[in-house]
């Protein structure tokens, strides 16, 4: 063995590994989970698995037929996107949508590129906003309260009719905090997601400034959107915007992404700007799912690392 | 690769998440549920008050509703005593020119008579439209009667001439009725109609027993395991179907002296 310590490029200044990174987001997407079982029930778990399982064998199998190099340790990523596609479901989804969402995140938005770390826009939020475009009555099932079943299952398989949502004007800050209201299965429950978010903090596996940067961002320019749009504005309307729009969610789990958000600070600032200003631009003429997914698909394209590395000036390797 | 420490701290790192998790969601549930149900009440009142003020509002969960498509949903009204006092049924029906209609119906307890009709707010390009005069007629001559309804063309006197009664708004066929609910016997009743010609032709009120180790209620009342006052109960209910096919008409009925006229 050589008694020269010197190593070779590229050096490692961490110990997070890709594993470690995707094990704390599964970690940190638990809470979530609970509180998707809890609310929905089984249906909801079965969503969930199937959705991370059908991404994962969709990864392998599009490893497999391009007989590219899969790595030495086991692609969690797939995990972690199939799970995020399922908490951003309406409970009374067809396993045949989510299946859609989730071969078009992994075939499409994932392995087209490279597979894991390569990818340009994020899987998860490519997958979920790909079915809201092109399938918008299958992601319109929020039986809840008195209509919702925790035993149910005939929603897996057969589409039911679109349900009409409540308004959200009259939600209380107490339900808005704990998700108990008509929404998709694992974005609603604030608490939970500011537990995911400080845990990912904690284990430095987030870069924050993007998700800060976004969240305040629609705060700031949220009454001017407001104002240009209905001519009034409230503080409540803000609130309730935040808390139950699913912003919350794509700030800590999107856009805390490291594979596809720019790993600068003032990158990383700039693209939640831009995210946060094109939600409030968007949200009059979309869908509110689609009005908080696209900005963050645009802004992946816009500053993707991938494009990055190909400028001079990038701190990135290249030893091609 | 992940070291084995960090897997086993990533399992416990995990576990701990689970149980803040579990304890946080459930926590805030019950701390959220009563906002939660004042807000639902709220709803509910905002919507059904115009056809049945009541007190509080729940949504019936019943698999036969499925067989009805353009019911959205039935909910019972229930008074501050907790006793429950209509239902209210919200639909959205298909105009013959296949535009839809929303229309939320209140029936009495006993879904006996309608006792209020309103059009629901009218969404999409394909919504049917009616004016608010040619509604309050329509209420004028369905609130308060009792159901099946018939719209008669003219006026008949209370002379014994209701051979000549037709009912227009009546198409021939064969109706059939029954409640959602059994009652305090376990019995839930029917009715089974059948109309030619725009005539009521043979009608039978019965009521089967939710045990079905129990035979129907009229032939229970008339082995004596089914007692009410005056006459057995298969004999009321035969006369009322008789009085029915004589008169045609429901609001035609007189009770007098014991008997239907």
């Amino acid at each position: 063995m050589s008694s020269d310590s010197r190593q070779l490029a590229p050096f490692i200044h961490t110990e997070k590994s890709a594993p470690y990174i995707y094990m704390t987001f599964l970690a940190a997407l638990v809470p979530c989970v609970v509180y998707a079982v809890f609310y929905y029930g089984l249906r909801a778990a079965i969503l969930i698995l199937f959705s991370m399982a059908a991404f994962v064998l969709s990864d392998l199998f599009c490893v497999r037929i391009t007989k590219r190099r899969s790595g030495d340790y086991f692609d969690l990523s797939s995990l972690v996107e199939g799970l995020l596609i399922a908490l951003m479901l309406p409970p009374d989804t067809t396993l045949l949508t989510a299946l859609t969402a989730v071969l078009f995140a992994s075939v499409v938005t994932k392995q087209v590129f490279g597979g894991a770390g390569s990818n340009i826009v994020n899987p998860a939020c490519a997958g979920r906003l790909f079915i809201e475009l092109v399938w918008p009555s299958g992601v319109q099932g929020f039986a809840y309260g008195e209509s919702n079943s925790k035993m149910a299952l005939l929603s897996l398989i057969v589409q039911r009719q679109p349900d009409e949502l409540p308004s959200y004007e009259h939600l209380s800050l107490l339900e808005l905090l704990s998700g108990n209201y008509p929404s998709m299965i694992g974005t609603a429950c604030i608490i939970c997601l500011i537990i995911g978010g400080v845990f990912l903090t904690l284990k430095g596996t987030i870069r924050l400034y993007t998700p800060v940067s976004y969240l305040v961002t629609i705060m700031a320019l949220y009454p001017v959107s407001m104002l240009i749009e209905t001519k009034s504005f409230s503080f409540d309307g803000l609130i309730i915007y935040i808390l139950s729009s699913g912003a919350v969610f794509v700030a800590v789990f999107i856009l805390g992404d490291l594979t596809t958000m720019p790993s600068r600070f003032a990158s990383g600032v700039f693209a939640g700007v831009v995210c946060g200003i094109l939600t409030l631009i968007t949200k009059p003429f979309l869908a509110p799912m689609v009005s908080i997914l696209a900005p963050v698909i645009a802004v992946n394209f816009i500053f993707s690392k991938t494009l990055s590395r190909r400028k001079i000036r990038s701190r990135e390797v290249d030893l091609s | 690769m992940m070291t084995h420490a960090q897997l086993k701290q990533f399992i416990a790192e995990a576990v701990l998440l689970l149980i803040l998790g579990a304890a946080m969601v459930i926590g805030s549930y019950f701390v959220s549920q009563d906002n939660a149900n004042k807000r639902v009440q709220n709803e509910y009142h905002a919507k059904f008050d115009i056809v049945l003020d009541s007190y509080s509002y729940e949504k019936v969960k019943s698999k036969a509703l499925n067989d009805f498509p353009e019911i959205k949903g039935v909910y019972i009204g229930f008074n501050a005593a907790g006793s429950p006092e209509g239902y209210v049924i919200d639909l959205t029906v298909k105009s013959p020119e296949g535009q839809d209609l929303g229309i939320l119906v209140a029936l009495d307890y006993e879904s006996t008579r309608i006792v209020g009709l309103s059009l629901t707010q009218a969404s999409g390009d394909n919504a049917y439209v009616i004016s608010d005069e040619v509604m309050d007629q329509i209420k004028d001559r369905m609130i308060g009667r009792q159901i099946p309804l018939a719209f008669l063309t003219e006026d008949s006197s209370d002379d014994d001439d209701s051979e000549n009664i037709t009912v227009p708004g009546l198409n021939d066929g064969v109706y059939y009725a029954q409640r959602l609910y059994d009652d305090r016997n376990k019995y839930i009743d029917y009715v089974e109609m059948e109309v030619e010609n725009g005539v009521i032709t043979k009608i039978k009120w019965d009521a089967f027993c939710t045990d079905r180790t129990n035979k129907d209620r009229s032939e229970a009342s008339l082995r004596g395991a089914y007692e009410i006052s005056g006459l057995d109960w298969a004999t009321q209910s035969y006369t009322l179907c008789h009085a029915l096919l004589e008169c045609q008409d429901p609001r035609h009925y007189r009770y007098r002296c014991g008997r239907y006229m």
